[in-house]
């Protein structure tokens, strides 16, 4: 049972990276517009729409 | 579906954007119908079609569902400066890493995908722009560009311009969240879930056979590292919470001390209390090893509580933003003239009463006064709502706001800063308060009830059980406060009122205040303005007499008039095309001359025609039956138009504002819900005594010829008695009634002030939003009232258990979060302004239009 003290905290330190994880892109705005970056997938980077690549 | 089948489909329906499937504004259906019989909403989508066609790539619409962005229709154009001034660009631009500026504009009319496309290719047309990237759902356009081409913002605002895009650099200070309130709510939110997670996590371990006895190491620090996590979930996440309870509890305090009688708590008082006392009893449990730790049913209150702020926060924000948006208006800078000449350009706190300005062409005039030099073609769209052009020159009064379509002016500065009109109307629209305290009162005496309740529940079973056992007497109080935690109090109402606000909005209702919705609930009386509310605002020919040649005639003479009374004969009659038409003296407000294929046509109000045809040398002879219909007309309320040619009287025009044509079902519907319409409007009284006989209305509930103040005062008496008001209008004079009565509903196309005075704005053509939003405000308020009777049942039930000694921590973690989770599935599961529900009748009402328009062209081709 004495693993415990490893892993639980290593789960925690997980965690933390995580969430850490999670502060960083809010604070890059990356949960600020949900809605354009599913239209923009659509778009080629060349500007133009996306093609049939077969 | 093969992609014939698709393009046919979609020639079928004709007022449906053919790229995005989004319903077809009128001013685009005459645009576009000449070529091969497609419509598009905006000049984006019909570039983006042409694009993918020319590619060949047509499989495209067999994906049809293209994300459609949200229904933040704007009208076309109303005020757009094409320049930005360099202050502006010193205080909002942000310098980049690379050394290139960037600025966030507020873009109007973004539709689709296809406006996306379409404005993010700004870096390959615009020389210097490196970026473009634009937030669809916020209208929100963050340009990066060069910083040593001082060109480039013009030149972007032109480009932007030439699509039918409106942008205005928006004021970093008022946007919401800007501050980062909006970034720092949703971290909380994340991290408190994942600090509630890992409480979780270890308090399983408990329940499942973790003790003292058995594994003394494991369990102390497994006790001792939840403690330390819920202790950074309750002083980091729930450290709003705590400090609004704190503040409340001192108010109240402050009052029974000053002798006013105590103020009622607020609902984040148990909240907070339940948090506490939760946490400070396991908190002496885990450092002393004896008792029962809640800090799992803590953390996951902490949590939720903090996801269901977000989620209220987030709902009015699209329409709160949208509304501060439109006001964004008046520039931050002015070009002064000092009276040697010299051109200053000061800040807009600087101008006095006295001095002279100058508005260039493209510019929003800063202050209110007199145009001393020079001549503009006005848009008052702020105030009035028209998107037309008016001609004004020297002595002509201007006021803040006013964009200078074309033309170069001066102007004699009356008034100021706040003391402008605009300034005095946007200070009454943010002193919201006092009208509102009466809904939120309520919401927070019910709060302090339950805190009175539960504290005495507490207290009560404490001393029951403690006479005989101390410790079990505080396990019983602890197990109290903490399981009926108000969660659901707390979170049910805000959560209901969001999730219908959001719905709202993808109707095109846009509310501004989740208790708005309380509000129209209750409401008894709905106010209708007339003009541009129940009518469509725009005059139409209902009425004619005399000889249909000559009609054809005035037809081809108007269309040379921008007027709205021409429009109204141009879009009756059709246009005459083949006619060569010279215009010899065109006379607002009273009517045009010209010649049209050599006969001399006068179109015009009856006195001016009789009275030209008097001076006439060929003196024709009046008809008498042609001035009988007249009078006929007139006392029917219609505006009325002569028809002279050759200088004879051949024909009598009536002009109505019509009836939107599903006004007379609306006020039925509204009269069933028990709610009493009334009219009041500003127009004289044989125009809204037709209304009034065309609805059905008693006398009594409707008014003509009134004021604005008077307007207002009828409110304030109707509020006064007692009834809750709902304002329907959509002009600037209706502004001020609008932010009096209890909810104000601003119609789409008003003007901007209404707007920001309203509470709820409509973006959908017609009246249908306001039945909708009275029918959906009831709907929620039934489930409000649901989810607090269920709130309270879970509590009453919750505390007696408690008080029986039979909940342990373990049925609180169960239970509380369970708890919270039925009540979102019931929230969830009731549709309040469900899509699904009978569309309203948007389309039909523009097919009516469209048709109109059809028979009317039809008509003149003969």
């Amino acid at each position: 049972m004495s693993i415990l003290f490893v892993l639980v905290p290593l789960a925690l330190i997980l965690a933390t990276v995580a969430v850490l994880g999670f502060i960083w892109a809010v604070g890059r705005g990356e949960f600020e517009d949900l809605e354009t970056p599913a239209v923009r997938v659509i778009f080629e980077d060349d500007g133009s729409f996306k093609q049939d690549q077969r | 579906m093969t992609e014939q089948n698709t393009t046919s489909k979609r020639h079928v329906a004709p007022c449906k954007c053919a790229h995005c499937g989004e319903p077809v504004p009128a001013s685009m259906i005459e645009a576009g119908a000449g070529e091969d019989a497609l419509l598009f909403c905006c000049v984006g989508c019909e570039a983006v079609y042409h694009a993918l066609h020319e590619a060949g790539f047509d499989d495209f619409y067999r994906f049809s569902a293209i994300p459609v962005g949200s229904n933040l229709q704007a009208k076309p154009s109303i005020t757009t400066p094409n320049t930005i001034p360099a202050q502006i660009l010193a205080k909002e631009a942000t310098v980049c890493e690379d050394g290139s500026l960037e600025l966030m504009l507020g873009v109007d009319g973004i539709h689709c995908a296809g406006c996306v496309w379409l404005i993010e290719q700004m870096p390959r047309a615009v020389e210097g722009v490196r970026e473009a990237r634009l937030d669809m759902g916020r209208g929100r356009l963050a340009v990066r560009w060069d910083a040593a081409r001082e060109e480039t913002p013009d030149e972007f605002l032109a480009w932007l311009g030439r699509f039918g895009y409106e942008a205005r650099p928006l004021d970093g200070s008022k946007i919401q969240g800007h501050d980062g309130s909006d970034r720092a709510m949703l971290r909380r939110v994340g991290v408190t879930w994942a600090l509630a997670g890992n409480v979780m996590l270890l308090s399983a371990a408990h329940y499942s056979g973790l003790d003292l006895e058995s594994a003394p190491m494991i369990a102390t620090a497994s006790r001792w590292l939840m403690l330390i996590l819920t202790t950074i979930a309750l002083f980091y996440g729930a450290d709003v919470i705590l400090r609004r309870a704190w503040a409340a509890v001192m108010a109240s305090a402050r009052a029974a001390l000053s002798g006013l009688g105590a103020s009622p708590l607020s609902v984040d008082v148990p909240l907070a209390l339940g948090m506490l006392i939760g946490w400070a009893s396991s908190a002496y449990a885990t450092v002393t090893g004896v008792g029962d730790i809640w800090l799992d049913s803590v953390a996951m209150l902490i949590a939720a509580v903090s996801s269901a702020r977000w989620v209220q926060v987030r709902a009015g924000r699209a329409a709160r933003q949208r509304a501060e948006q439109l006001l964004a208006i008046l520039p931050q800078v002015a070009r002064r003239l000092s009276p040697d000449g010299q051109v200053e350009e000061v800040n807009l706190d600087e101008l006095a009463p006295g001095e002279l300005v100058e508005v260039r062409a493209g510019e929003v005039c800063p202050a209110d006064g007199v145009i001393e030099y020079g001549e503009a073609a006005l848009q008052r769209g702020v105030m009035t709502g028209e998107s037309r052009l008016e001609p004004a020159s020297v002595g002509d009064d201007i006021e803040a706001g006013v964009l200078a379509a074309d033309g170069s002016i001066h102007v004699r500065v009356r008034a100021a800063g706040d003391a402008t009109r605009l300034g005095e109307l946007m200070a009454w629209i943010d002193e919201r308060g006092s009208k509102r305290a009466a809904l939120i009162q309520q919401a927070d005496r019910l709060g302090g009830w339950f805190v009175l309740a539960v504290l005495s529940a507490a207290a009560l079973a404490g001393i029951f059980w403690g006479v005989s056992d101390f410790a079990a007497g505080v396990s019983v109080a602890v197990a109290i406060l903490v399981v009926s935690c108000p969660c659901a109090l707390g979170m049910a109402t805000p959560l209901a009122l969001a999730l219908a606000t959001g719905r709202a909005a993808s109707r095109g209702i846009f509310i501004k205040h989740d208790d708005t919705l309380e509000a129209c609930a209750s409401a008894d009386v709905v106010i209708f303005d007339k003009t541009g509310t129940l009518t469509r605002g725009a005059p139409r020919v209902s009425e004619r007499f005399g000889d249909e040649g000559a009609m054809l005639l005035a037809s081809a003479l108007e269309a040379r008039s921008t007027h709205p009374i021409a429009s109204a004969i141009v879009d009756a009659f059709g246009h005459h095309q083949s006619a060569r038409v010279e215009v010899l003296e065109d006379r607002p407000g009273r009517g045009v001359r010209g010649m049209v294929d050599g006969q001399e046509v006068l179109v015009g109000r009856p006195e001016w025609v009789i009275e030209s045809l008097e001076q006439s040398p060929a003196g024709g002879t009046p008809r008498e039956d042609i001035l009988a219909r007249c009078e006929d007309y007139k006392e029917a309320g219609s505006t009325v138009v002569m028809i002279a040619v050759d200088g004879d009287l051949e024909a009598v025009l009536g002009l109505d504002d019509a009836l939107r044509p599903e006004a007379k079902a609306i006020v039925e519907n509204i009269r069933a819900m028990r709610v009493r319409p009334m009219i009041l409007s500003g127009d004289h009284a044989g125009a809204v005594d037709a209304i009034r006989v065309e609805l059905g209305m008693p006398e009594e509930d409707v008014k003509a010829n009134l004021t604005p103040e008077e307007k207002l005062a009828i409110v304030d008496e109707l509020c006064a008695s007692g009834a809750h008001v709902v304002m329907v209008g959509d002009g600037v004079n209706d502004a001020a009634a609008l932010q009096r009565a209890h909810v104000g509903v601003a119609m789409s196309g008003g003007a901007h002030l209404a707007l920001a005075a309203a509470d709820v704005f409509l973006t959908g053509e017609g009246l249908r939003g306001v039945e909708q939003l009275l029918e959906g405000s009831r709907d929620v308020m039934t489930s409000v009232r649901r989810n607090i009777l269920y709130a309270l049942g879970y509590n009453v039930i919750g505390v007696t258990v408690a008080a029986l000694g039979g909940v342990t921590p373990l049925i609180a973690a169960i239970a509380m979060p369970a708890s919270s989770v039925v009540l979102l599935i019931m929230t969830l599961m009731h549709r309040t302004f469900d899509e699904s529900a009978p569309l309203s009748p948007e389309f039909s009402s523009r097919d009516v239009d469209i048709e109109h328009r059809a028979s009317a062209g039809g008509g003149a081709s003969l």
